[in-house]
């Protein structure tokens, strides 16, 4: 309760405030960050703090970023040493000292910056976005011949799905591999030749049979190709989900819901 | 002081310890012992780790930090839940045997103190890994995490339950305030009646997390968040002034 009272007329930032993302390289684990404080009226004196802290753990490092100035700035972090960089969550905080005190002006909690698919494949072909005005969790949207998995920007379903660890890989990327597998393998135009080549080879290393994708093989009945595709698209999935460990990660899910009850 | 080579579990490894830890069968050591030299269920690391009985979680972390800690040969394996589940098998022994509680199912307890849980809420419960990170999380300064270091690695107390629970209190200068008031640096040990309704941990806590979206308390010293402090820790915080005043 009293959590909600707000002594400092702090303002709750919105998450298109700041924009974060780790980027692996040479064994370093930088986090890039870039923010847009223009249109709120914080003191320019006041100060910019980023937290870092890990998911599972309590492993906890903050850094000054600057003072407001103009609002507008960016910085890049080595987060190497966290226990586990990958699954960083970030609090953004904007600090002003009055009677010595340092009260929180602005408040950006539990933000989850934005991380390669998974640490082995950093290299992904699946293009992720956030859209503040998508009135559903995610979609897979095909623009220009690719795939890209859209997320919702509204309240915090971002920072929820794009945590690696306790939502995203199990709940949503299965299914989105699904999806994908019935686009790559329905369609005819390959705009884009390279992107439609990538997601078959991937498609054929989680066991598809690659003659799915030639559109030469004629069915004498066109709802017996649907249907093909369809049961090949579950097996694609699960495979996926198989491979990377989602199965294991969906039991302990289910055995965790019991002991809870 | 036992030395062995330090190995880790594999998965299967670290269920059957979870097994043997649930299900305390009246050779449960006998088992751990023999499950933490199996080959099948263990993945040989090339150190070796020196097995003493520590007398708290102090001495426990510390002696950990040479090999797990920054600049350690395992730094970059801390983690690993497997290898902490393999260290604590390897402490069950000696660590039931020195604790003179009669009761070895109370002196080993739940699967969360040896098992390290994946879930926040439960990992800090890790006797072994939880002292660790105690000290990995406030070094150089790891005397300011005496709050959660002082008590006996197999009785780590209601103060590490409140402290070690909460992110937000276990590190930097919150970490060392709760170490401050509740910590008493001549005996070594934890202050007497801390759990008492005035200014316990469990109110620290609560007043920590009304005012986390108000005051940057972790940009604060120590000494300055003692003065923020309401009026039902008072008597803690005079022990505390008392012993700034004592320093100088």
């Amino acid at each position: 309760m009293l959590q909600k009272l707000n002594y400092t007329k702090r303002i709750d930032l919105p998450l298109d405030c700041l924009n974060a993302q780790i980027d692996i390289s040479s064994s370093a684990f930088l986090l890039n960050l870039e923010w847009n404080l223009a249109s709120y009226k914080f003191d320019p004196d006041a100060e910019i703090w980023i937290e870092v802290k890990s998911a599972g753990s309590y492993d906890y490092q903050r850094y000054l970023l600057g003072r407001v100035a103009s609002g507008l700035g960016k910085e890049i972090i080595d987060i190497t040493n966290s226990r586990d960089p990958i699954t960083s969550r970030l609090r953004y905080k904007v600090v002003q000292n009055k009677q010595g005190k340092r009260l929180i002006v602005g408040n950006l909690d539990n933000f989850i910056p934005r991380t390669p698919v998974s640490e082995a494949d950093s290299k992904s072909i699946l293009k992720i976005k956030r859209d503040s005005l998508l009135n559903v969790p995610w979609i897979v949207q095909y623009t220009d011949g690719e795939p890209l998995l859209v997320i919702s920007g509204k309240e915090d379903v971002y920072s929820i799905l794009r945590d690696p660890k306790s939502t995203f890989e199990f709940s949503i990327l299965a299914e989105v591999v699904r999806q994908i597998f019935i686009w790559r393998a329905e369609d005819r135009e390959l705009i884009n030749e390279k992107i439609s080549e990538a997601w078959k080879s991937f498609f054929i290393s989680q066991g598809a049979d690659d003659d799915i994708f030639d559109s030469d093989i004629l069915y004498a009945d066109p709802e017996d190709r649907k249907q093909n595709v369809l049961d090949m698209a579950i097996i694609v999935s699960s495979n996926f989900a198989a491979n990377h460990g989602l199965n294991k990660a969906i039991k302990l899910l289910s055995n965790s819901t019991m002991d809870d009850q | 002081m036992k030395k062995l080579e330090i190995r880790k579990f594999t998965s299967e490894g670290s269920e059957i310890f979870a097994n043997l830890i649930q299900n305390k069968p009246i050779n449960i050591i006998e088992e751990v012992n023999k499950l933490v030299i199996s080959e099948s269920n263990t993945v040989r690391l090339d150190r070796d780790i020196e097995i003493n009985v520590p007398k708290n979680r102090y001495e426990l972390a510390s002696s950990l930090w040479s090999i797990f800690g920054k600049g350690g040969p395992l730094f970059k394996m801390r983690a690993d839940r497997d290898l902490w589940n393999w260290v604590s098998a390897v402490y069950l022994e000696p660590l039931v045997i020195a604790d003179d509680r009669k009761d070895i199912n109370t002196k080993i307890g739940g699967v969360d103190r040896w098992i390290l849980s994946n879930s926040i809420l439960y990992a800090h419960r890790h006797l072994i890994s939880g002292p660790f990170f105690a000290f990995e999380a406030n070094y150089p300064e790891e005397k300011n995490a005496m709050c959660q270091l002082a008590t006996p690695v197999l009785m780590p107390g209601e103060l590490v339950e409140r402290i070690s629970g909460k992110r937000q209190l276990a590190s930097g200068s919150v970490c060392h305030l709760a170490t401050l008031l509740y910590y008493d640096r001549k005996t070594n040990l934890l202050r007497e009646g801390i759990t008492s309704k005035s200014g316990s941990p469990k109110k620290f806590s609560y007043y920590f997390t009304q005012i986390d979206r108000t005051l940057d308390y972790e940009g604060m010293s120590a000494y300055e968040l003692l003065d923020l402090l309401p009026k039902n820790f008072s008597k803690w915080v005079e022990l505390a002034k008392l012993d700034k005043k004592q320093d100088k």
